[in-house]
């Protein structure tokens, strides 16, 4: 009988105490994830600094923009303000939304904490920390490395972004940048030209509200997670530096959210530095909840009935193509690069050399891009692979220049990589089965590559847009003759030019992609400058249990995301 | 003794002067910069001002003395010194009889120039410790497997026990990490969730890094020790050891293993330097937060100071390793002296 009561006893006991349990000692909800890290340290999270793929991802979390780029439609949406711009198309003015806190994660309370100014009160992100932002990307002495992206764009930028600092009035510059904080909350910014795309360029990190009262304190440290002054969904809160590391995120409890941004409905998020095959092994191992799927894998992983349920396999972010050196023979004619391009059989690339589900590329730009031509509605449009055209034409070019086949020099530039190796080969092979000639491949390290490449007959390449508009691929990626010095290639062509430019300025979607397919057709096909090959997709595996958006450009917002129910 | 040390002390500040003009030199001559590594060619401005920044439109004799100058001399500070990415220093001792604030700083090897956030000190201080552990972690399994293992082979000359483990040691010299990693990760990890495939910092993540790095050298020290062992037992010392009457056990322990250690020891001096330093390899696999891809990642981004400052670490490790190992052999062979 005692025993009994006291068995009953301590049930209840047990009973009350995992109840106070589950109340008090929530288990947080944590997330690891590889993808888009690769094995090395992140550069960085400091906005004015970063210009990779891993350091951006970070940063979309830590400081959110103006306008936020849809991961899912890749078209701009109101992010942390709403816009309005005048008729001229000239002034963009942002209303930002009031009382987002700064907020830093506090490793000896285990929280995240607002940041407070002299007085105690809440310092919040207001229209001067977005402004000081823009300025401080701009400043030729903080030397950004992708300071020249937001260059262009706000009047005034140029001058003061170029402008060399020994010898220039770097505060009138500074003043006369098209920035005007007129309340805490209103920003009006003044654009260079009107166009379609401007408000894309709000959506990149460069313009991101920086927080000046960290910056002045701590220098270059100040985005160490003890330093740091962040706004965003999610807080930093550790980084374990150095190749094979990792950084943790920590849900930001002050953060307001929004349609575009809300809040994070996961605690944390450990982002893990580790190279594609480790993320296989980590996830099959049930400690990875999101890892990439390496290219080499696709078939092992399609075998295995629980990595086929995980995995997802969506467009890229980049296209692979062939340049072509139109100042050194045979590339000085069109008929000789046509002939090459058309003898290129993409089919065969993507079905029996890269076999990840890549999709083969008959023009430049990628279908996903806002206002880019796509092979549904331009079923005709692009350079198509032909072996018969391609014999004919490259026979005509031989019998009106008289040059012997035998005679020509040919070599082929790739950056190292058994995947650049392998396709490279197989278009070698291509080449000499329709055209008779044989190629010379050489392949060197990246960067001796992007220093030499302008040098050989033609080099393997590929364009990853920066932001998802169609401009991005016709302008940036330097085949418009502004940025002639910068494009290896050394083509022009001032018909391209004047429909990329007609189209940056043009009012519809659909005026602008039938510009950018015209634009295309002349790069690709008419004065086939380059031979794109393929698209590039983006593969990766979550685990069971996880709601998650699959991103088209590059980072994903894990704010959207949730574990269980 | 003293007179050695401070000999081979001299040496390795020329040593060091050799490899740091010799890397300085090479790098600046490969093509390509720190600052261009993406497909779109980099504005001219925009380089320009990233190289002003860190000094590299300098004259490359400049940037060699100011490299060297920056490592060489000390600095004091005062309260008004900020730490920044070019102005870090991995000694830092705090001198409070000369004022508040005040500190004496030393060895400033410069800053990342791929990351922008941190230093080649900072790499030092938080990678090398990691590359530190997994070394000595290695090093301990290769000895441990590796020179018993090569004993028992060379007293054991000829029998199963000698096939057998040099089976093992033939095994380990031929199949690399890169095969040997994966391979214990998913039997391991995956398949008996025993161990974490990757991390580094708890028991569960060291073990298959450690073994994985340590089995290979383990079965060279074996083959050595062996060798070395085999030799030694036919050398006339032994045959005197025996007919004195000293026990077999005696003869192996006091005379011939201690004697057979010399070319053992010649090759874990460098061997030591190289793990120690960090292997590419193994931290990659395994993601070890370590020291060794940064010699490869490094030389690829064509950052500068951290180039440098790898090199000049691995030389100092390299020439500490060998004269640590130079002064082995006067304890192991006394007919061995530095006077």
């Amino acid at each position: 009988m005692k025993t009994a009561r006291f068995a009953l006893l301590i049930l209840a006991l047990a009973l009350a105490l995992s109840v106070a349990g589950g109340i008090f000692a929530q288990e947080p909800v944590i997330l690891t994830t590889g993808r888009q890290m690769g094995s090395s340290d992140i550069p960085t999270v400091d906005p004015a600094l970063a210009e990779d793929v891993p350091s951006v991802q970070i940063i979309a979390e830590l400081f959110p923009e103006l306008v936020r780029i849809n991961e899912e439609s890749a078209l701009p949406e109101a992010g942390m303000a709403t816009h309005t711009v005048s008729d001229d198309g000239l002034v963009y003015t942002f209303s930002i939304t009031p009382e987002v806190p700064w907020v830093r994660y506090n490793a000896d309370a285990g929280a995240v904490e607002v940041i407070t100014d002299e007085s105690g009160n809440p310092r919040y992100v207001t229209a001067a920390d977005y402004a000081y932002g823009m300025l401080r990307t701009l400043d030729p002495n903080t030397a950004g490395p992708y300071q020249y992206v937001l260059l262009p764009w706000i009047a005034g930028g140029p001058e003061f972004g170029s402008a060399d600092p020994a010898t220039a009035d770097m505060e009138a510059l500074r003043a006369a940048v098209g920035l005007n904080v007129v309340d805490d909350y209103t920003l009006e910014i003044t654009v260079v030209q009107p166009s379609a795309v401007t408000q894309m360029i709000f959506g990149l990190w460069i313009t991101a509200a920086q927080p000046q009262f960290a910056i002045d304190e701590y220098t270059d440290f100040w985005i160490d997670p003890e330093n740091i002054a962040t706004y965003g969904p999610f807080a930093l809160k550790e980084w374990q530096r150095g190749d094979g590391g990792s950084l943790t995120l920590i849900k930001n409890p002050f953060f307001p959210g929004s349609n575009a941004i809300p809040a994070a409905q996961i605690d944390e998020v450990v982002f893990r530095f580790l190279d594609e095959e480790a993320q296989l092994t980590e996830f099959e191992a049930g400690t990875l909840d999101i890892a990439e799927a390496p290219d080499g894998a696709t078939e092992r992983i399609l075998a295995d009935a629980d990595l086929t349920a995980a995995y997802f396999s969506g467009p890229g972010t980049c296209t692979y193509y062939y340049g072509f050196n139109v100042e050194m023979p045979p590339f000085d004619d069109a008929r000789a690069r046509r002939a090459f391009s058309m003898a290129i059989d993409r089919e065969a690339i993507t079905t029996n050399v890269v076999t990840a589900g890549q999709q083969p590329a008959p023009f430049f730009a990628l279908p996903s891009l806002a206002a880019a031509p796509t092979g549904e509605a331009f079923p005709d449009l692009g350079i198509h692979s032909d072996a018969a055209a391609a014999q004919a034409l490259w026979q005509e070019y031989l019998t009106d220049t008289g040059v012997d086949p035998a005679s020509l020099q040919i070599t082929l530039l790739h950056n190292e990589s058994s995947l650049h190796s392998s396709i490279a080969q197989a278009v070698q092979q291509m080449w000499a089965d329709t055209l008779g000639v044989t190629i010379q491949i050489a392949t060197s390290d990246f960067a001796t590559y992007l220093d030499t490449r302008g040098d050989y007959n033609l080099y393997r390449a590929a364009w990853c847009f920066d932001y998802p508009d169609s401009h991005n691929y016709y302008y940036d990626a330097s085949f418009h003759s502004d940025l002639l010095a910068e494009n290896d290639t050394h083509w022009s062509n001032a018909e391209f030019d004047a429909l990329v430019d007609q189209a940056f300025v043009a009012g519809t979607v659909e005026e602008r992609t039938a510009l950018y397919a015209q634009a295309d057709n002349i790069l690709v096909n008419i004065d086939a400058a380059i031979a794109p090959v393929y698209f590039y997709v983006t593969n990766d595996l979550t685990a069971p249990g996880i709601t998650r958006t699959h991103s088209l450009i590059t980072r994903e917002y894990y704010e959207k995301w949730s574990v269980g129910q | 003794m003293a007179a050695f040390i401070i000999r081979r002390f001299i040496w390795m500040i020329v040593v060091l002067f050799f490899v740091s003009v010799i890397t300085f030199t090479l790098l600046r001559l490969v093509p390509g910069g720190p600052f261009n590594n993406t497909e779109r060619g980099v504005p001219e401005q925009v380089r320009r001002n990233m190289e002003i920044k860190y000094g590299l439109d300098r004259p490359f004799i400049e940037q060699y003395l100011r490299y060297v100058g920056d490592i060489l001399i000390p600095h004091i500070t005062d309260d008004t010194w900020r730490r920044s990415i070019t102005d870090d220093y991995l000694i830092n001792v705090e001198l409070p009889i000369l004022g508040e604030d005040v500190a004496f700083r030393w060895m400033n090897f410069g800053p990342s120039l791929r990351t922008r956030s941190r230093t080649v000190n900072m790499i030092f201080e938080e990678n090398l410790p990691v590359s530190f552990q997994l070394g000595l972690a290695a090093m301990a399994v290769a000895m441990s497997i590796g020179i018993p293992s090569g004993i028992i082979a060379a007293l054991r000359r000829n029998t199963v026990a000698d096939y057998a483990s040099m089976g093992v040691a033939i095994i380990g010299v031929s199949i690399p990490v890169i095969i040997m990693g994966p391979i214990l990760q998913y039997a391991f990890a995956v398949n008996w969730n025993i161990f974490l495939p990757t991390g580094w910092g708890t028991l569960q993540t060291m073990v298959l890094p450690s073994f994985a790095l340590g089995f290979a050298q383990s079965a060279l020290l074996a083959r050595l020790t062996r060798a070395s062992l085999l030799q030694v037992m036919n050398e006339d010392y032994i045959r005197t050891a025996r007919a004195k009457g000293l026990s077999e056990r005696m003869v192996i322990l006091a005379h011939a293993l201690k004697n057979s250690l010399i070319p053992v020891v010649t090759v874990l001096g460098p061997l030591f330097a190289a793990l120690l330093t960090g292997t590419f390899v193994t931290e990659t696999i395994f993601g070890v937060p370590g020291m060794g891809r940064y010699f490869v990642t490094s030389v690829t981004n064509r950052d500068y100071p951290v180039v440098m400052g790898t090199i000049l670490l691995y030389a100092f490790f390299l020439v500490l390793a060998n004269t640590i190992v130079d002064l082995m052999y006067a304890w192991l062979d006394p007919r061995i002296r530095y006077n």
